[in-house]
């Protein structure tokens, strides 16, 4: 990464040893070998590679009368609406996200409370919690079978808790992973029971044939 | 207010690392790379206007996979093997539930060698973007799914460098 400063424009870094490679030497159908670390290699280099758009200079141009202004700058002239509430907004308040433009406002609030989902950069996932809680417990339950006293509880909270929480970005919300460790927290209450009167009707046997 | 999620497809290939299981997925406009721990994910977005490279680096991780499940596999095998033919008769009992312990994880890890040998070449795949140099990924780890990965990924990149794939700006009426 750092190695790319010294490489040459019409050059690639080797991802393994910084070597500058010719870019055209590199094919998305061939391996090519590195001539340092004889690693093997293979790609594509796409247009934006060759072309690199400047950094562009933000521009706001002044109102004029008549004109639609921005809602942040009454003085600037609108270039376009946010995506997300409509509100008028120039050069300097859009923030482009992926095919996007958004207002400054609706940024900062789709940071803060998770509205984005271009945003999100971590998720927990209370449903999978729920089934790792309630399962796993469940099949070592003979070696453990008092700490069901926790376990079992727990995973009947993280399925119905994280009930509405949105799940996995990509994969959604599956409401039949938090179902399965619903039960597996159910049946792990079961077996806790089952354990305890196993004890007390054997502790009385032991009593009634003594 | 909420916006609806974008669509995800998933993307050949995943992969096994100390932050996880990764795996990419696709969406309108940019891939997905989720690093999935257990119980939580960790997302990174790369846009497709953005990507300058990929780069597929073949690596030798299945050769040491191999030799680790190797050594175990055959060497619990041969132990095996010498306990169960040429272990002393007066002891032949114990020899046997001896090697009955070896016995299983000797096949564990011959199975192992063998899914690792099918499963291919191993690689790494290395990402550029515009502004923030080489990003290794999270996924695939296998030169096969990283193959169908570029063969997938490279004419979505380019018709999106090609359009710029920006929407125009919406037309802002005139105030009155």
């Amino acid at each position: 990464m750092s190695a790319d400063a010294s490489i040459p424009p019409s050059s690639v870094a080797c991802p393994a040893c910084g070597f500058a490679l010719p870019a055209d030497a590199l094919a998305r159908e061939t391996d090519i070998a590195c001539p340092q670390c004889r690693v093997d290699l293979r790609g594509g280099l796409f247009p934006v590679f060759w072309n690199p758009s400047p950094v562009a200079p933000i521009l706001a141009d002044h109102a004029g009368d008549g004109e639609a202004v921005c809602f942040f700058h009454p003085e600037n002239r609108a270039a376009l609406s946010c995506d997300r509430c409509g509100r008028f907004i120039c050069g300097v308040c859009d923030m482009p996200l992926g095919t996007r433009h958004l207002c400054p406002t609706c940024l900062s609030s789709g940071l803060t409370g998770e509205k984005l989902p271009e945003l999100v950069v971590r998720r927990f996932l209370w449903a999978d919690t729920a089934l790792l809680v309630g399962l796993l417990p469940l099949l070592v339950s003979p070696v453990v079978w008092p700490g069901l006293i926790v376990t079992g509880p727990a995973a009947i909270f993280c399925a119905l808790f994280g009930w509405k929480h949105p799940g996995s970005l990509p994969r959604g919300r599956r409401h039949w992973v938090a179902v399965l460790g619903l039960v597996c927290g159910v049946l792990q209450l079961a077996v806790l029971g089952g354990f305890f009167l196993l004890i007390t009707n054997s502790s009385a046997w032991t009593k009634t044939f003594r | 207010m909420n916006s609806a999620a974008p669509f995800y497809r998933k993307l050949p290939g995943r992969g096994l690392s100390f932050g996880g299981i990764g795996r990419l997925w696709l969406a309108e406009d940019h891939v997905l790379e989720v690093e999935s721990l257990l119980v939580s994910e960790r997302y990174r977005r790369f846009f497709l206007k953005d990507i300058a490279a990929v780069v597929i680096r073949r690596t030798k991780v299945r050769l040491y996979w191999n030799i680790a499940h190797g050594v175990l596999g055959l060497g619990g095998g041969a132990v095996t093997a010498a306990l169960v033919y040429f272990g002393d008769r007066d002891e032949r009992v114990f020899m046997y539930v001896f090697a009955g312990m070896i016995g299983p994880f000797a096949l564990i890890f011959c199975v192992l060698f063998l899914i690792n040998t099918l499963l291919g070449p191993t690689c790494r795949c290395h990402l550029r973007t515009t502004s923030a140099g080489w990003h290794p990924l999270a996924a695939p780890s296998r030169l096969r799914p990283a193959r169908r990965l570029l063969a997938r990924l490279a004419p979505l990149i380019e018709a999106a460098q090609a359009t710029g794939l920006e929407p125009a700006p919406a037309p802002v009426a005139p105030s009155l």
